[in-house]
C-alpha cells in the first residue's frame, strides 16, 4: 500500500531524479559504444559522432536545464542553499554543460567530419579503412573528456546520496 | 557545516544501488533518439547499432540488473523494508526486465541486425530500403524499450516518494 504523502517537494524531486537518468545515462555507453563500432563497422565512425553531438544537443543540454531548474525548486523548498552538495551539485552541473557546449559538441562534430575525410581518401585509396592521427587525437581527447564528466556525474551523485541520508 | 554527514556502509551501497540504476537503465532513454537520428541521417550504420543494442544489454544491463537486486535486497534487508510496497514493485519491475532482456530484447536486436545486414546488401547502392520484417523487428524494440523505460521511470517515482532512503 503507498503510505506517503506525496507533496510537490518528493514530486519534483522524483522529476529531478528521472531528468539525471535521462539526460546522463546515455552518456555512459559511449566508450562501449564506440569500442564496438571501432571493431565491428568503422565506416559508421562519421555516424556514430553525428548522433554523440545530436544527443548532446537534444538530450543532454535541455535535460540539464531541467536538472538545473527542478534542482533549484527542490533546494529553496527544503532550505538546503547553504549546503556542501547543492553548492557542488549546482558547479557540477555547470561545468558539464560549460564542457558539452564548448568542448564535446564542437569535438564530435569535428570528429565526424575528420572521419568522413580519413574514410574517403581510403576509398580513393582502394578502398582500405585507415584513420589519421588527428582523428585518433581527438577521437581520444573526446573520450577522455566524456569519462571525466561521467565520473562528474557518479561523484555528485555519491555526495547526493550522503548528504540527503544523514 | 559538515560537507557529507557520517558516511557509512548503507551510503556506500545505496549510492552503488543508485549508481547502478542509471548506469544499467539510462541507455534505454536515449535509444528512441538515437535510431530516429540514425534512421534520418546514416541508415547504413542501422546494423552497428543493433549490435551495439545486444552488446550493451549483455555486457552492462544483465550484470547492472544483477548488481540493482543484490543491493537492493542488501538494503531492505537492513531496514527492515520486506513489507513496503515500493519494494515489492521494484523487484518485479527488475525481474520482468531481467526476464526481457535474454528472451527477446537480445534475440530481437540480433535478428534486426542481420536482416538490417540483409536488406542494405541487397539493395541498389543509391537507394536505402528496408524491409518490412526489419521495420516490424524495430517496432517491436521500439515499443518493448519504451515499455521498460516507462516502468523504471515510475519505479524511479516511487522511490523517490516512498523510500525513506
Amino acid at each position: 500500500m503507498i503510505t506517503a504523502v506525496v507533496d510537490t517537494y518528493y514530486v519534483v524531486k522524483a522529476i529531478h531524479s528521472m531528468t539525471v537518468m535521462v539526460t546522463f545515462g546515455g552518456a555512459f555507453v559511449y566508450p562501449l559504444a564506440f569500442a564496438v563500432v571501432s571493431r565491428h563497422d568503422p565506416r559508421s565512425l562519421p555516424a556514430m559522432h553525428r548522433l554523440e553531438y545530436t544527443l548532446e544537443r537534444l538530450l543532454i543540454v535541455p535535460g540539464l536545464l531541467v536538472v538545473i531548474l527542478t534542482g533549484i525548486d527542490i533546494t529553496s523548498i527544503s532550505h538546503h542553499w547553504g549546503m556542501f552538495f547543492v553548492q557542488w551539485g549546482l558547479s557540477a552541473t555547470i561545468v558539464i554543460g560549460a564542457l558539452v557546449s564548448t568542448v564535446m559538441i564542437p569535438g564530435a562534430e569535428r570528429a565526424a567530419a575528420l572521419a568522413e575525410r580519413d574514410l574517403t581518401a581510403g576509398a580513393q585509396e582502394g578502398g582500405a579503412v585507415g584513420f589519421s592521427e588527428e582523428y585518433r587525437a581527438l577521437a581520444r581527447r573526446l573520450l577522455i573528456v566524456g569519462m571525466l564528466l561521467s565520473a562528474l556525474v557518479l561523484i555528485t551523485i555519491l555526495f547526493m546520496v550522503v548528504a540527503l541520508n544523514p | 557545516m559538515m560537507p557529507l554527514g557520517s558516511f557509512t556502509g548503507l551510503h556506500i551501497v545505496l549510492a552503488i544501488h543508485v549508481v547502478a540504476v542509471m548506469v544499467t537503465f539510462g541507455a534505454v532513454f536515449a535509444r528512441p533518439l538515437v535510431f530516429a537520428a540514425a534512421s534520418r541521417q546514416d541508415p547504413r550504420s542501422l546494423p552497428v547499432l543493433h549490435r551495439i543494442e545486444y552488446t550493451l544489454q549483455r555486457l552492462l544491463v544483465t550484470p547492472g540488473v544483477l548488481l540493482v537486486i543484490l543491493t537492493g535486497i542488501y538494503m531492505a534487508d537492513r531496514e527492515d523494508l520486506w513489507g513496503a510496497f515500493f519494494l515489492w514493485w521494484g523487484i518485479g519491475v527488475v525481474a520482468l526486465i531481467g526476464a526481457a532482456l535474454p528472451t527477446v530484447m537480445i534475440p530481437t536486436a540480433r535478428r534486426a541486425e542481420t536482416v538490417a545486414r540483409r536488406d542494405l546488401r541487397s539493395g541498389p547502392a543509391d537507394a536505402i530500403g528496408l524491409s518490412s520484417e526489419y521495420r516490424a523487428l524495430t517496432r517491436r524494440l521500439a515499443l518493448l524499450s519504451a515499455a521498460l523505460g516507462v516502468l523504471v521511470l515510475i519505479t524511479v517515482l516511487f522511490m523517490g516518494v516512498e523510500s525513506p532512503l
